[in-house]
């Protein structure tokens, strides 16, 4: 309920405060579901200013809640599955709401810029990317090989973090980014 | 990062080729891990 509150009131200070300028946001919230009431409260007009942004999840609690929040991780696993989930978490589960981000990211149309952190991992299979972006930063996000192919051919610049694939082999992403004309750095 | 490359399905070498041509087309001669995200944090696939 307070986390809710919150979130309307950002809602309100980002529409409210002289913006007209902004063209780059970064923003943490603590779950994915809180993206859903972002996309529904923030105005075209202000959406369509976004050239680059920078999208960031901070409830890491519960199994599979991030590499790093335990510090028990092993190359193979996370090893924190007996770490217990906040309450957050157990109402609005990351994963399960992962397109409250994505629809958010699709409201952006004018986006250069793209960072895009989970803890839980995130299904990638909702994301769509705005047509003119160039720079993309993935973290802790599932995809199928050919759909992050698909993603990754019309950018330049490529950062991927902890980065699983749900079905297909790497090597299928990489024979596609062979033959890339855009891509410059991965 | 990526998690995780498997050499049985030649994922290393495919990055490499990747890589490859990145840095042919930034106008370098050489190539090294240090230039790819992919690899941080994996054992070195180079050697």
């Amino acid at each position: 309920m307070m986390l809710a509150s919150l979130t309307q009131r950002l809602i309100s200070g980002l529409i409210t405060a002289d913006l007209k300028g902004l063209t780059t946001l970064d923003l943490k919230l603590p779950c994915t579901h809180d993206f859903f009431d972002l996309s529904k409260g923030l105005p075209d007009t202000f959406c369509n200013r976004l050239w680059h942004l920078s999208i960031g999840i901070t409830d890491a609690t519960g199994e599979n809640g991030d590499r790093h929040y335990t510090g028990h991780a092993t190359k193979e696993r996370d090893n924190d599955d007996h770490y217990p989930a906040s309450s957050l978490q157990k109402k609005y589960p990351n994963f399960v709401y992962s397109n409250g981000v994505f629809s958010f990211i699709g409201r952006c149309p004018n986006l250069l810029t793209l960072e895009l952190s989970g803890t839980h991992y995130l299904d990638g299979s909702a994301l769509v990317l705005p047509e003119l972006l160039k720079t993309l930063t993935i973290r802790r996000i599932r995809f199928d090989a050919s759909y992050l192919s698909t993603l990754l051919w019309q950018v330049s610049v490529v950062y991927l973090d902890d980065v699983e694939l749900t079905t297909g082999v790497w090597n299928d992403v990489w024979k596609v980014l062979l033959d890339s004309p855009s891509l410059t750095y991965l | 990062m990526v998690t995780a490359l498997d050499d049985d399905y030649g994922e290393y070498e495919g990055l490499r080729k990747v890589i490859k041509v990145l840095v042919k087309r930034a106008g370098g001669r050489e190539f090294y891990p240090a230039q790819s995200t992919v690899l941080d944090g994996l054992n070195d696939p180079w050697s």
